[in-house]
């Protein structure tokens, strides 16, 4: 219903005012600009872990927002690294 | 007491006393809710539920009698009858608050929690009832006023424990209650009869509907009421909601009771009636763990999630495993809620009008919502509109398209990677219809792509209702360039001019310039600043008109006052989607489906392989080097225009694929559609049949297959 | 109910893209109300032109903006009821009200709520509905 997601310009918003977007990193070793097409389009993985997620601010500052999530207890954590 | 009335229930005039349950005055006279099971009077048990006044699954419990309800049992093994929406409830209020910490429970633990952390308490005895923990974590709960949305960073539970309800043979008959419940009815004035209060876990009840005896121990001890005094369990199903939270658990929810012994029978979900053997027999399947077990037998899936079962569960598996596994989680909301409480605060996504939408809407238009936006279908005369663009000179409302600016140093870069064309040869003052393609090769969207004089700036235009997207899509893949994006969507107006007179018609607001096609210049037209497209979707000379938001209608009014003796008329959509099939222009969206390469839409000749690293490039080549499977094709006939999806099927009968976009045309004198039509040995059938009508497979464009006339 | 009362009203502004060092740097001309939109965009309320903070900023004279002005009292209201956000203390804040798209600027004896023209009918009726 309300999930809260930070957004570093607005601040804290509930998700409805957001669009989730799929943003999978693609690994540095696929260096091939095509090849990381592929990988990008296809080779989508459902991380049981700490996961990039990508969220457009729609109803605020319409920029996108890079945030990482525990997809094992739905919790926002610290960029890793 | 005074002031008593009368509520019925199934039909049946039921007296209360002012101050009275609903409960109360049932079983004061004899009545079970639900004709039996446990009562507990504090709005865990589900065996008082009934639908009272329309609403279902209420605890009759925690209900004040007034005069007049109607209160109705559920059925007997079915789901209570839905209400009518023929009247809607009025819409529920909300109110959002917004605290750092919220206490749910005004007992003793709760009141030190909120003393320590200067928390607002929220209890039910108080009138506001917490039903549901969502994430964020936002509270939701229910009062006489309506609901409250409490924002927080962290949630207090504090909801003490509940008493436990005993699973075995006979604990679905009438007559059964725990303490408070008997204290509270026999304190509102309820003979019980003859009660026996047992505090160990019972053998069985026995009766017929109503209980005779318990069993306990062996010994069998008759009595007309039993009073269930066999310890508590945690009340901590709000906790449950919210796996991920920051919810502290405090007190007596908090305390780990053990769990009691493990029934050998008898119900142990009186929601779904899930019985100990269905348990063994989930548990032989090989559904050995909480989460399992409870999707496996649907014990907890009720309405009271698992008050009852959840501590039976836990020691059905401690029996099996020798470990206590923590109680299944639990979904919003702990309590029943209404459509309208649920809908609290929540609204329709609001429907973008254009600048021109109280003009058109003054002209009669019948206004619908298409393509994200409300937009004219049609003002009076579809036909009219129609032969005004073929024949003359029409206005089209086309603020709706998606609109953009891009500046930078990479501008150029930042368009050749989102389009499929080579954007270098875009001359300043030039303009291109293109493609944007997706990784997988798929088209995204189309639109119009015009380089501003100044060359490192330009204008980009997508489908109406793509804008959103487009700018999604934009900002995700350019964030590393020198490039600035700007919106403008919702800022500009946009009117197409279109027909054989409409340069006869600007000449006299104005614009008397010669624009070749797919040119593109600034000029104030009838006094208000506009950007002039050269361009065609109609199949006629058209000029697109872009211009500040504020000033469209008096632009529009312009344009139809100077072209009164034209025959100026506005069209809209219905004719639009007609002038524009005949033309074979598809819309994205409606013609084109989530797996349309360019060469499937028949749009290849609109890639251009030679123009760098596009989006989409290497999947094209990709599946350029694939047997083609099916095309979009243009279809005619002689019948009367199909349904748009009509199945198409080949002269053998077989299936051949589905109309996307089909006209009459009142030109040709036929109809005509587009339809994805798949091929068969490589090749495109050149005869289908749709609706009973053959319709022949020709080239497209239907109309004017030369586009002199659009280029005037 | 004049506490209640919502004024509709039409605004001259200047929409402006560049870059995040340049707007910071920016001086805006002294009628104007800057919301910072984004990193990289800003909205310059009641102004008709500003000069381009930097060579490729893209500066856009925008009509698509209509202001409601309430008391400070209705716009408690208003947050209360159709906002799951808190108002700023003062000064610009941007989310969804009532489902839509607004920004509000907390002044100190009025707020104003601004949303896109094309959602302003809609922002309207889910304002006096809620005010009601
Ligand atoms: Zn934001």
């Amino acid at each position: 219903m309300s999930l809260r997601i930070r957004c570093p310009h607005c601040g804290p918003r509930s998700v409805e005012e957001w669009v989730h977007g799929e943003i999978p990193v693609v690994p540095d070793a696929i260096a091939d600009p095509d090849a990381r097409d592929v990988d990008r389009g296809y080779m989508h993985t459902n991380e049981h872990g700490v996961v990039r997620e990508a969220w457009f601010h729609l109803s605020g500052c319409r920029r996108w927002v890079t945030l990482w999530r525990d997809s094992r207890t739905d919790e926002w954590v610290e960029p890793p690294g | 007491m005074t002031g008593s009335g009368e509520f019925t229930f199934d039909g049946t005039a039921v007296p209360f006393d002012t101050g009275d349950h609903l409960l109360t005055a049932l079983v004061r006279v004899g009545i079970h809710p639900t004709g039996g099971g446990t009562l507990c009077a504090e709005g865990h048990s589900p065996h008082c539920v009934a639908e009272v006044d329309g609403s279902a699954y209420v605890h009759t419990c925690q209900t004040l009698a007034r005069e007049g309800m109607v209160v109705r049992a559920h059925p007997t093994g079915a789901p209570p009858v839905l209400p009518s929406i023929a009247s809607p409830e009025r819409p529920v209020a909300v109110r959002n608050i917004h605290h750092e910490v919220i206490v749910i429970g005004g007992g003793e633990s709760g009141r030190a929690a909120a003393a320590a952390a200067g928390a607002p308490i929220v209890d039910a005895k108080d009138g506001s009832e917490a039903i549901g923990i969502y994430p964020g974590p936002m509270v939701a709960v229910r009062t006489d006023d309506g609901m409250v949305h409490a924002h927080v960073n962290r949630v207090v539970v504090a909801t003490g424990a509940l008493p436990l309800l005993p699973v075995c043979p006979g604990n679905d008959l009438a007559g059964l209650y725990t303490p408070m419940a008997a204290e509270r009815l026999t304190a509102a004035g309820v003979d019980l009869g003859q009660t026996v209060r047992i505090t160990g876990p019972p053998d069985r009840f026995e009766g017929d509907i109503r209980v005779r005896s318990v069993v306990v121990g062996g010994e069998r001890i008759e009595c007309d009421a039993v009073i269930v005094d066999i310890g508590t369990t945690p009340n901590e199903v709000l906790a449950r909601m919210g796996a991920g939270l920051a919810i502290d658990t405090v007190g007596d929810a908090a305390t780990a009771a053990s769990p009691p012994p493990c029934p050998v029978e008898g119900t142990v979900c009186p929601c779904n009636e899930t019985t100990m053997a269905e348990l063994a027999e989930a548990w032989a399947r090989g559904f050995t763990s909480m989460e399992l077990l409870k999707r496996a037998s649907l014990a907890g899936t009720g309405v009271c999630q698992g008050a009852v079962c959840s501590p039976y569960l836990q020691s059905f598996i401690a029996d099996r495993t020798g470990s206590v596994e923590a109680p299944f989680t639990a979904r919003p909301v702990a309590r029943q809620a209404t459509l309208s409480e649920i809908a609290a605060g929540r609204h329709h996504p609001a429907v973008p009008r254009t600048s021109l939408h109280a003009i058109h809407e003054a002209a009669g238009a019948t206004m619908d919502r298409l393509g994200g936006w409300w937009r004219p279908w049609m003002y009076s005369d579809v036909g009219a509109e129609y032969d005004a663009v073929r024949n003359a000179v029409s206005l089209g409302d086309v603020g709706t398209l998606g609109k953009f600016i891009v500046s930078g140093p990479d501008a150029e870069a930042a368009l050749q990677r989102l389009i499929s064309t080579d954007v270098s040869t875009i001359r300043p003052g030039r303009s291109r219809y293109v493609l944007m393609l997706d990784e997988r090769g798929y088209v995204l969207d189309d639109g119009m792509i015009l380089r501003e004089p100044e060359g490192d700036r330009f204008f980009v235009t997508v489908t109406s209702g793509g804008a959103s997207v487009a700018e999604m899509w934009f900002r995700d893949w350019t964030a590393h360039l020198n490039v600035r994006w700007m919106n403008v969507t919702m800022a500009l107006g946009a009117i197409n001019v279109t027909g054989p007179r409409a340069p006869e018609l600007l000449a006299r607001v104005g614009f008397d310039e010669t624009l070749p096609m797919l040119q593109h210049t600034e000029s104030d037209i009838a006094n208000v600043p506009c950007r002039v497209v050269r361009l065609s979707f109609t199949g006629e000379v058209s000029f697109e008109l872009h211009h500040p938001f504020a000033r469209s209608g008096e632009l529009w009014h312009a344009l139809l006052d100077a072209g009164a003796d034209l025959g100026v008329v506005p069209h809209g959509l219905d004719a639009l989607s007609r002038l524009r099939l005949e033309k074979g222009h598809i819309i994205v969206g409606q013609d084109s489906d989530y797996d349309s390469t360019p060469r499937r839409l028949h749009h290849d000749w609109m890639v251009n392989l030679d123009s760098g690293n596009f989006i989409g490039r290497h999947a094209v080549e990709r599946t350029n080097r694939l047997a083609l499977d099916k095309q979009l094709v243009g279809l005619e006939s002689e019948g009367p225009a199909p349904f748009e999806g009509a199945v198409a099927w080949t002269p053998d009968g077989e299936y051949a694929g589905y109309v996307t976009s089909a006209a009459w045309s009142p030109t040709l004198d036929r109809s005509v559609m587009l339809a994805w039509i798949r091929l068969a040995d490589g090749e495109l059938p050149e005869e289908v049949w749709i609706e009973g009508e053959s319709a022949r497979r020709v080239a497209l464009p239907f109309y004017d297959p030369a586009g002199t006339r659009a280029r005037g | 109910m004049a506490e209640f009362a919502v004024v509709r009203e039409r605004i001259a502004a200047v929409r402006i893209a560049a870059t995040p060092t340049a707007l910071d740097a920016a001086r805006w001309p002294a009628d104007a109300t800057e919301l910072r939109l984004a990193p990289d965009e800003v909205l310059l309320l009641d102004v008709l032109d500003a000069a381009a903070p930097e060579p490729h900023a893209i500066v856009f004279p925008d009509t698509g903006w209509v202001r409601f002005v309430l008391s400070p009292a209705a716009g408690t209201r208003v947050f209360e009821g159709a906002a799951t956000w808190p108002p700023p203390a003062h000064g610009l804040g941007q989310g969804a009200i009532a489902g839509i798209p607004a920004k509000v600027i907390v002044n100190t004896d009025c707020w104003w709520l601004v949303v896109q023209g094309v959602l302003a009918d809609d922002f309207e009726d889910r304002l006096v509905e809620v005010l009601a």
